[in-house]
C-alpha cells in the first residue's frame, strides 16, 4: 500500500494503544463477551458443523433401516423423528448459520473493513441460533421429538395431530430465524458502507455481491416464515382458525408461507456455494474470473427469481393450470442464470493454467454434481413430470444432488482454500484428497441410485419398503454410499483439526490469491487491518495499488487510529469513497443476556408458566437497556476527540451512519412481516366458501387516529433530526428540540398503541370464532408490537440525549427513529387496508 | 494506476435505476398475474359466481405489456448509460450499464414467458 508524502507514520505508542483499543477478552470472558466478526463467525460454523455431524448420523441411521426391505431397525415413529430432525437440522441449524458464519467471518476481511456493523447485534444472532439448537434438541431429552416433517405440513402439525413437539419446533424455528433476519441487516450494511476506500461495486468479490443478495432474500423469505410458524402457533395454543378450514381457514395457506420461504432458502445455500466457487476457481486457476459483469447478473437474477418460485413446491395440491405456469415460466428462466455462472467458472478454467489442490478439486466435484442436480431440477420443474416424481425418492435424490452438490462441496472448498487464513496453518494435501475423493464417491453411491429408486416407485418419508417393489438392491446401494459419504467428511474434519497443531505454517497468502482478506495477517489480528487498504481493481493484490490521495489520505488517517474508539471507515454505497468513521463495539455480555431472556420466553410459553415469561421479558428489557446505555458510552469516548483524521466525523446523519441502514432494514422486516399476514388474510378470504361478506373492522375513528398519531411520531422525530450541528468541535444547542421531539413521538406512540389496544377490545371479534376474526386481531397485535418497537427506539433517542454532550448522536437516533416509525405507519397502512378496505372490494 | 474520473451524478443515476427497474417489473409481473388470476378466479368461484375469465386473462396480460415495456425501457437507459461512461471513461456507471442491460434483457424474456401462458391456457380452468 502506497502512503502519501505528508502522512504521519504512527508512532510505537499508536500502535500500543490502538492494539489495546482492539484487545479481545482473556479466559471465560472470550467465551462469554466477545463480540468481534471472527470469534462470531467461528462460532457460527463450529456449531453448525456439530449440528452437521449431529444430522449425518441420524441420516445413517435411517440410512441403515432402509438398507433392506421390510427392516425394523428403528420404529416407524422414530423414522418420522429423525428424517424430521435431521431436515429440521441440515436446512435450519447447519446450511444457513453456517453460511452466515462463514460471511461473518469473511465479509470485514474481504472488503478491508475491521468488523461487522452492529457486532453486538451480530453476537446477539448467534446467541439466538444456539439457543434454537439447544431448544430443538431438547426435545430428546424430554421425549417428544418433532416428528412432522421438516416443512411442518398442516394438519399434521396442527392441534389435532401434533401434541407439545411441535411448539418445540415452533419456538426453536422462530429463534433461528430471527438470527437469520438479523445477520442478513448485518451483511446488507457491511457490504453498502463498510467497503474499503476505493472498491466501488464494480470491484466488489463476487463473495460480497451474492451475500448482499442473499441478505435481501432472506429479508423477504424468511420473515413470511417467522410470520406463518407464529399462525400456526396461535392456531395450536390460542384456538385461532388460519388452517381450520370449517371455520375459514385453510392449510394450503401454510404451504404457501412455507414454500415462499422454503424455496428461496435452497438458493440461499446454492448462491453463496456458487460464490465460494467463484472465490476459489481463479485463484487455483490464476486466472481473473472471466465475465465478471455476467456473473453479478446471475446471481441477481437467481437472487430475484427464486423469490417467485415457490409454487413448484405445490404442483400437485390442485392449484389452476395457468398458476402452475406462471411458477414453470419462472422455474425454466432461473435453470438459464446458473448456467450462465458455470459457464463463467468453466471459461476460467479455460483460459487460466488450473492447479489440482484439494480446493480445486472440491470445487470440480460441484461443477460436475450440480450440473446433474441442475438437469434434475429443470425436469422437475415441468408439472406434468414433476406430478409423476412428486413425493417419490426421484425428488429426495434432486434435492441432494443441488444442495450437498450446490453448497457442501463449495464449502469445503472454501474451508480447505481459507484454513489457512483462519488459522495461518496449511492442512495436508494427501488426506484432503483422500476426503475429497470418499466424499465424491460415496455422494454418488448414495443419491444416484435414488433416482432410480424414485422412479420405480418407492415414496419417500416411508420407514420401510416392500421386497417386492425391487428397490432393496438399489437402497443397499445407497447405505454403503452414506457410510463412504460419512467417512468423507470425518476425514475431511480430521484434517483440517490436524493442521491446526501440525499443518505447514501459511504466509499472509499461500495460494497468491488477489482479494483483500489475503493482505491481512494469518490468522488475522483483533482489527483485521492496522492500516486499512485502499482498491483499484477488482483483484487489489494482484494489480498496484491506485495514486488516489483521496483514498490515501483516508487510509493514513486509520492507520493504526483511532486509538479511543474501535473505529473503521465508512463509505459511500457506489464509489465507495471516503465518508465517515464508523464504531465498533467492543466486548459486552447484553448480547447473551437478550438472547437468553427470548429462550427463556420460548421455554416459558412451553412449560405454561407466566411467571417464567414476566421474569424472562425483565431480563430482556434490562438487557437491552444495559446494552443501549453501553453503546452510547462507547459512542461518548468517540465523539470526545476530534474527527479521525482531522476529516472524517465519527457518525453522521442519513446513509452516512450504519445506524440509518439498520433502522431502515428493521422497517423494511416490519413492513414485510404485515404484509405477510395481510396476504394471508386476503388469500383465506378469496378461498374460503364461507366468509363475513363485506365485513370490516369497523372502528373507522380509532383506525384513523392510530394512523394520525404514528404520523405525529414521524413528524416529531424527523423534525427533532434536523436541529443541532454535525460539528466535532460545536457544543450543544437543540437539547430542548430533541427532548421534546423525542417527547412528542413518544407520546404519540403510546396514544396509537392505546387506541389499536382500543379497536381490538371494542371490535366484538372472537379470534376463535372464524379465521377473519383471527386474520384482523393478528393485524392488531403485529401493529401494537411494531408500536412497541418504535417506542423502544424512541426511548434510546432518550438516552442517546441524555448521555451526550454533542448534538449529533441524539440527531441520528431520532432520525433512525424516524425510519422505524415511517415503517410502523406503513404496517397501519397495510393493516387498515386489509381490515378495512379489502373486504369490500373482494367479491 | 491513477484516479479514475468521476462520472455525471445524471450518469449514475440513469444507470443505477436501469439496474433497480427489470428485477422489480419482473417481480411485479409474477406476483401481479398471479394474485390478480388466481385469487380473482378463486374469489369468483367461492362466491358461487362465474368468473370473467376474459378481462382476467387481458388484465393479466395488459399489466405483463407494460411491465415488460418498462423492462424494455429500462435497458434502453442502461446501453445510453454505459455509451456516455465509455466516453467520459468511467469504469462504475459503465459497469453498472452493462448489468442494467444484461438484466433488462434477462428479466424481459422472464416477463414474456409468464405473459404467454393466459393467451394459451385457459383462465380460469
Amino acid at each position: 500500500m502506497t502512503t502519501t508524502d505528508q502522512e504521519t507514520r504512527p508512532t510505537a505508542e499508536d500502535r500500543s494503544r490502538f492494539e489495546e483499543v482492539w484487545a479481545r477478552p482473556r479466559g471465560w470472558r472470550r467465551a462469554l463477551t466477545s463480540v468481534q466478526h471472527k470469534s462470531v463467525g467461528t462460532r457460527y460454523m463450529v456449531t453448525a458443523a456439530v449440528f452437521f455431524f449431529v444430522g449425518g448420523i441420524q441420516a445413517l441411521f435411517m440410512r441403515v433401516q432402509l438398507a433392506q426391505p421390510e427392516q425394523q431397525v428403528l420404529s416407524a415413529q422414530t423414522y418420522n423423528e429423525l428424517f424430521t430432525m435431521h431436515g429440521t437440522t441440515m436446512m435450519f441449524l447447519f446450511a444457513v448459520p453456517f453460511l452466515e458464519g462463514l460471511a461473518a467471518y469473511l465479509l470485514p476481511l474481504m472488503l478491508g473493513a475491521r468488523d461487522m456493523p452492529f457486532a453486538r447485534y451480530n453476537t446477539f444472532n448467534y446467541w439466538c441460533y444456539l439457543f434454537a439448537g439447544i431448544i430443538l434438541y431438547s426435545s430428546f431429552l424430554v421425549g417428544m421429538v418433532p416428528d412432522a416433517g421438516w416443512f411442518a405440513y398442516v394438519p399434521l402439525s396442527g392441534p389435532e395431530f401434533a401434541d407439545k413437539a411441535m411448539d418445540i419446533w415452533l419456538f426453536g424455528l422462530a429463534l433461528a430465524e430471527l438470527a437469520a433476519i438479523g445477520a442478513a441487516i448485518e451483511m446488507i450494511v457491511v457490504v453498502l458502507g463498510m467497503r474499503a476506500p476505493g472498491m466501488s461495486l464494480d470491484r466488489m468479490p463476487i463473495f460480497a455481491w451474492t451475500m448482499l443478495c442473499v441478505a435481501a432474500m432472506i429479508i423477504l423469505a424468511f420473515v413470511p416464515l417467522l410470520v406463518g410458524s407464529m399462525l400456526l402457533e396461535l392456531d395450536r395454543n390460542a384456538g385461532t382458525a388460519f388452517f381450520d378450514v370449517e371455520r375459514g381457514g385453510d392449510p394450503l395457506l401454510w404451504q404457501h408461507l412455507f414454500w415462499i420461504f422454503g424455496h428461496p432458502e435452497v438458493y440461499v445455500m446454492f448462491l453463496p456455494g456458487a460464490a465460494i466457487i467463484s472465490q476459489v476457481v481463479p485463484v487455483h486457476s490464476r486466472h481473473r474470473l472471466v465475465g465478471y459483469p455476467f456473473v453479478v447478473a446471475a446471481v441477481v437474477v437467481t437472487a430475484i427469481m427464486s423469490l417467485g418460485l415457490w409454487v413448484h413446491h405445490m404442483y400437485t395440491t390442485g392449484l389452476p393450470p395457468v398458476t402452475l405456469s406462471f411458477f414453470t415460466a419462472a422455474s425454466m428462466s432461473i435453470s438459464v442464470a446458473s448456467g450462465v455462472q458455470v459457464v463463467a467458472w468453466i471459461t476460467t478454467l479455460w483460459s487460466g493454467r488450473p492447479r489440482l489442490t484439494v480446493p480445486m478439486l472440491f470445487s470440480l466435484g460441484f461443477l460436475f454434481t450440480f450440473v446433474a442436480g441442475g438437469i434434475t431440477g429443470v425436469m422437475v420443474a415441468s408439472a406434468p413430470f414433476d406430478a409423476q416424481a412428486h413425493d417419490s425418492y426421484f425428488v429426495v435424490a434432486h434435492f441432494h444432488y443441488v444442495l450437498i452438490g450446490g453448497m457442501l462441496f463449495p464449502v469445503m472448498a472454501g474451508l480447505f482454500h481459507w484454513w489457512p487464513k483462519f488459522t495461518g496453518r496449511i492442512p495436508s494435501a494427501r488426506l484432503g484428497t483422500v476426503s475429497f475423493w470418499l466424499t465424491f464417491a460415496g455422494f454418488h453411491l448414495t443419491f444416484f441410485p435414488m433416482h432410480l429408486t424414485g422412479l420405480w416407485g418407492m415414496p419417500r418419508r416411508v420407514f420401510t419398503y416392500d421386497a417386492t417393489l425391487g428397490v432393496g438392491l438399489l437402497n443397499l446401494l445407497s447405505t454403503v454410499g452414506a457410510f463412504v459419504l460419512a467417512a468423507g467428511f470425518v476425514l475431511a474434519a480430521t484434517t483440517l483439526l490436524v493442521a491446526l497443531r501440525r499443518g505447514e505454517r501459511s504466509g499472509p497468502n499461500p495460494w497468491g490469491a488477489d482479494s483483500l482478506e489475503w493482505a491481512a495477517d494469518s490468522p488475522p489480528s483483533s482489527p483485521n487491518f492496522g492500516r486499512i487498504p485502499v482498491v483499484g481493481s477488482r483483484a487489489p493484490l494482484w494489480n498496484p495499488p491506485p495514486q488516489d490521495p483521496e483514498l490515501d489520505g483516508m487510509a493514513a488517517a486509520f492507520d493504526h487510529a483511532p486509538q479511543n474508539v474501535r473505529a473503521t471507515p465508512f463509505t459511500t454505497v457506489l464509489a465507495a469513497r471516503p465518508g465517515t468513521a464508523a464504531v465498533q463495539a467492543r466486548p459486552s455480555l447484553w448480547p447473551l443476556v437478550t438472547a437468553g431472556g427470548l429462550a427463556l420466553v420460548a421455554v416459558g410459553l412451553l412449560v405454561g408458566s407466566v411467571w417464567v415469561v414476566a421474569a424472562s421479558v425483565l431480563v430482556i428489557v434490562a438487557g437491552f437497556v444495559a446494552w443501549e446505555l453501553q453503546n452510547e458510552r462507547e459512542l461518548g469516548a468517540g465523539e470526545a476527540r476530534e474527527p479521525v483524521g482531522g476529516r472524517y466525523p465519527v457518525e453522521a446523519p442519513g446513509p452516512r451512519s450504519p445506524g440509518w441502514w439498520g433502522a431502515t432494514a428493521a422497517a423494511v422486516v416490519l413492513v414485510v412481516a404485515v404484509a405477510t399476514v395481510a396476504f394471508s388474510l386476503l388469500f383465506l378470504e378469496v378461498n374460503a366458501p364461507v366468509w363475513p361478506a363485506g365485513e370490516t373492522l369497523g372502528r373507522p375513528w380509532l383506525s384513523a387516529g392510530t394512523g394520525v398519531a404514528l404520523a405525529l411520531a414521524v413528524a416529531a422525530a424527523w423534525w427533532g433530526s434536523r436541529h443541532g450541528p454535525l460539528d466535532h468541535a460545536a457544543a450543544s444547542e437543540a437539547r430542548g428540540v430533541h427532548l421534546a421531539a423525542t417527547a412528542t413521538a413518544g407520546l404519540a406512540g403510546t396514544a396509537a398503541l392505546a387506541l389499536t389496544v382500543a379497536q381490538w377490545v371494542t371490535s366484538d371479534l372472537d379470534p376463535t370464532a372464524h379465521a377473519y376474526d383471527s386474520g384482523v386481531l393478528t393485524l392488531l397485535g403485529t401493529q401494537a408490537l411494531a408500536i412497541v418497537l418504535g417506542l423502544g427506539i424512541t426511548g434510546c433517542a432518550v438516552v442517546a440525549r441524555l448521555t451526550h454532550a454533542r448534538d449529533v448522536r441524539p440527531r441520528i437516533m431520532l432520525q433512525n427513529s424516524a425510519m422505524l416509525w415511517t415503517g410502523v405507519l406503513v404496517v397501519w397502512a397495510i393493516a387498515w387496508a386489509a381490515t378495512d378496505l379489502v373486504p369490500v372490494a373482494v367479491v | 494506476m491513477t484516479a479514475v474520473p468521476a462520472a455525471r451524478p445524471r450518469t449514475v443515476r440513469a444507470a443505477v435505476t436501469a439496474v433497480l427497474v427489470p428485477p422489480a417489473a419482473w417481480l411485479a409481473a409474477l406476483g401481479l398475474s398471479y394474485v390478480v388470476q388466481d385469487f380473482a378466479c378463486s374469489a369468483y368461484t367461492s362466491a358461487g359466481r362465474v368468473p370473467p375469465a376474459t378481462a382476467i386473462g387481458a388484465v393479466v396480460v395488459g399489466l405483463d405489456v407494460v411491465l415488460l415495456a418498462l423492462t424494455l425501457a429500462a435497458g434502453v437507459v442502461a446501453w445510453q448509460a454505459y455509451r456516455h461512461a465509455s466516453t467520459e471513461h468511467s469504469p462504475l456507471p459503465g459497469f453498472l450499464g452493462v448489468l442494467g442491460m444484461i438484466l433488462s434483457l434477462a428479466f424481459a424474456g422472464g416477463i414474456v414467458m409468464i405473459a404467454v401462458n393466459p393467451l394459451v391456457l385457459e383462465v380460469c380452468a
